[in-house]
């Protein structure tokens, strides 16, 4: 058959294949909608959890290598000071660094804040601009006539607004006696809010008093390992000399930190059985065999003189084209979901409830390998079940076909 | 018009479709990426980890930091995860009039 | 021009419910010729019909048409020569009934990659001949049984091919579209069309225009 003819061909294959789902226009759209619902809710999980995770695992490299607690009766408590100098000795240890911090809950607000002691004067001005952002009440002129200053995150910030405290909040605590001012001199700027929004940087001493830690004692401590290789050499060796203490490497909160959506991931695909059970129920149901009217049209063409592998060419395209257009639709509408209108309803699942909240803007996160996935377990199980009864009705007589039609 | 002009047409809108798409990924990772520089220095100053998704309590904060044995767990080696109020918050009992008493049990 | 020597068909063959609808069966037909086969139901005429149409081989014997051992060729050629020679009329027509009448008529020029525009020249014409030209978009379903017929006529027509099969084409017309169904056939006729039908109509058997009346009776041609 020349070129020519045979492109007019294929072509025909197709327009024959559109034609047959837009007949059947009900079935195609039943089928269409069950396929888009059920790739956009899996590309969703799978592009919220990829982006969190993504999110997550782009600063880890900087966290310290290993992160010491002190562990009393299964649980953590303050670590003495007297460890600092015997960590440090360990050959390979670069620094030790002893950190004050904490939670401070406030109940009328029901919010929970991270303490972080730090102190500003260490931080350069260059570190300082780059991260940080005056606090309009004090950049216009006001005073910070306090002792105690802190650099807040978004969120808190946000919140102080609300309440009317966003130049000076006032820590209290009935053992103090007295409450303890600190200025809001600056506030994270947004690009950090997902690790700064709860984050209240204040003075060492200041924290100390709010977390009641006495001098001393330090919350836990963050050891700097200059050798990779090392890392896991050095603590196992601070566990071995203290076995009251207990060693968090970076990897460990790597490998955390690549799970953590997982369970969540599974809650809401459970909550996906209903769909996917009515996918299997159209693959069964595809796979069953050909209606009557179906298999006569077959008996019908094959008498016309079409031949077999063109009527088996025709199931495949029409199992093709709906399974891949409803594909790539669902995964386009997954990425809209989540990208452009921020994930809303599915966002809560896996950020859940809090009083201080983050907003903040996903980046999307898209993993070849798993829309490739995606698009195999959609597409080719749906065409093969499509050819199968098919090629069963194309090799018969079509004389019988229709004798038995009639 | 041939059914396939109309699929063809179909195939032009979706990659029209698909380039947008692309081209929003580029622009946001581009986001990402020249945010990265500010967060990584964010990270070196203040060296605790994990992002404040959830606030709530310790063990939804700092979760990779938490302690290896408390409440809500499946069984004693997993690690601390997530208890029944994550997505919601639990009901507020804090206003209930008085202690909250069983009766003792009483033989039959 | 169309030969069958001594084709036998069976149904079920060696299982219990083994039927011989056809045993032994020869017949000639000559190029322009308008042929009946003959006889009450069962008597294996539409089986026969179907083994020159090719849309069965039979189990013994050879059918030939224009020197071609069509019997004995592999489905793919078999298919093609099928379109590019033969149009079949069915019984009940079998049109694809959500199809509209254009659609159904082009349907056999599909697999040749006939260019499009050639293909509704061809559509076009003869649904001109056949008067359809005012139902082109009806689907099938909604047409009348002449309408149907004429649709059929037109879609075994559409290939070209010289030879035309009708299995009781009549059975379900009355007499005015009968006489009409006759008159189509004189036509063809007069363009050198090879015309078999199978019947049992007596109009049709006893009209000046068939040349030749095969009678089937059990499956055989006896006379």
């Amino acid at each position: 058959m020349a070129f020519r003819n045979l492109l007019e061909r294929q072509r025909n294959i197709l327009d024959y294949s559109l034609q047959n789902l837009y007949r059947r226009k009900e079935k195609t759209l039943f089928i269409l909608v069950i396929f888009v619902l059920l790739i956009s809710v899996i590309s969703s999980i799978l592009f919220i959890t990829g982006s969190l995770t993504r999110e997550m695992l782009s600063t880890v490299s900087e966290l310290p290598e290993i992160t010491v607690q002190k562990i009393q009766g299964g649980r953590q408590t303050n670590i003495s000071a007297t460890y600092l100098s015997e960590i440090e000795s360990i050959p390979g240890v670069e620094a030790v660094d002893p950190r004050v911090w904490g939670y401070f809950y406030l109940e009328s607000l029901e919010a929970n804040f991270t303490i972080f002691g730090f102190d500003l004067d260490t931080l350069e001005e260059s570190d300082y601009e780059k991260l940080i952002t005056e606090n309009p009440k004090f950049a216009s002129g006001k005073e910070s006539n306090n002792i105690f200053k802190m650099v807040v995150g978004p969120g808190v910030y946000r919140l102080f607004k609300k309440i009317a405290m966003d130049d000076t909040f006032l820590f209290f605590n009935p053992n103090w006696g007295k409450s303890i001012p600190i200025d809001i001199i600056g506030i994270f700027k947004p690009e950090t809010e997902l690790q700064s929004v709860d984050l209240m940087l204040v003075q060492t001493e200041a924290a100390r008093k709010i977390l009641e830690l006495p001098t001393g004692q330090y919350t836990d401590l963050a050891v700097y390992v200059s050798n990779p290789e090392e890392i896991e050499n050095i603590a196992r060796k601070i566990k071995l000399h203290y076995p009251e203490l207990r060693t968090i490497t970076q990897s460990q909160i790597q490998s955390t930190y690549s799970s953590v959506f997982g369970w969540r991931s599974g809650l809401v695909l459970s909550g996906l059985l209903v769909v996917i059970a009515a996918y299997l129920v159209l693959i069964w149901d595809r796979a069953g065999g050909l209606s009557q009217e179906e298999r006569k049209e077959i008996g019908i063409l094959k008498a016309i003189g079409w031949d077999t592998d063109m009527i088996l060419s025709v199931k495949f395209i029409e199992g093709l084209i709906l399974s891949l257009m409803s594909t790539i639709l669902g995964i386009l509408l997954s990425y809209i979901h989540i990208y452009w209108f921020d994930a809303v309803g599915l966002r809560e699942v896996f950020i859940g409830w809090s009083t201080v909240y983050p907003s903040f803007k996903l980046v999307p996160h898209i993993d070849l390998k798993y829309i490739m996935l995606i698009l195999t377990i959609a597409v080719v199980p749906y065409c093969a079940v499509s050819i199968v009864p098919a090629w069963k009705a194309a090799i018969t007589d079509p004389d019988k076909i229709i004798r038995n039609g009639n | 018009m041939r059914y396939s002009t109309k699929l063809l047409m179909m195939v032009m809108v979706f990659s029209v479709g698909i380039s947008v798409i692309l081209i929003d990924v580029m622009l946001r990772t581009e986001q990402f990426n020249t945010s990265g520089a500010l967060k990584h220095r964010f990270q070196q100053i203040v060296s605790i980890p994990d992002l404040g998704i959830t606030t709530a309590a310790r063990y939804l904060r700092h979760y990779s930091l938490s302690d290896s044995t408390t409440p809500f767990q499946d069984y004693p080696v997993s690690r601390e995860h997530f208890p029944a109020g994550f997505v919601y918050a639990p009901p507020d009992y804090s206003n209930l009039s008085g202690r909250i008493s069983l009766n003792p049990l009483s033989k039959r | 021009m169309l030969t069958t020597d001594k084709v036998t068909k069976i149904y079920n063959q060696n299982l219990p419910n083994q039927v011989v609808a056809v045993k032994d069966a020869s017949i000639k037909v000559d190029e322009g010729e308008v042929v009946v086969l003959q006889g009450p139901s069962g008597s294996g005429k539409t089986t026969l019909l179907s083994m020159i149409g090719c849309q069965t081989k039979p189990n013994r014997g050879e059918v030939i048409i224009n020197e071609n051992r069509v019997s004995k060729l592999p489905d793919r050629f078999l298919n093609t020569f099928k379109r590019e020679n033969i149009g079949f009329i069915f019984q009940n027509y079998q049109l694809i009934p959500d199809i509209n009448v254009i659609d159904n008529i082009m349907l056999p020029m599909l697999p040749s990659g006939i260019p499009y525009k050639e293909r509704i020249v061809r559509a076009e014409a003869l649904m001109r001949q056949f008067d359809l030209m005012k139902r082109r978009t009806f689907d099938v379903k909604n047409l009348s049984g002449g309408e149907q017929q004429r649709v059929a006529i037109a879609r075994a027509m559409i290939n070209q091919g010289k030879i035309i099969l009708a299995d009781e084409p009549t059975a379900h017309l009355d007499t005015k579209l009968t006489g009409e169904f006759l008159e189509m056939i004189s036509d063809l006729k007069k363009h050198q069309y090879t015309v078999v039908i199978s019947s049992h109509d007596n109009e049709i058997i006893n009209h000046a225009v068939v040349t030749k009346i095969y009678t089937m009776k059990d499956g055989q041609v006896v006379s």
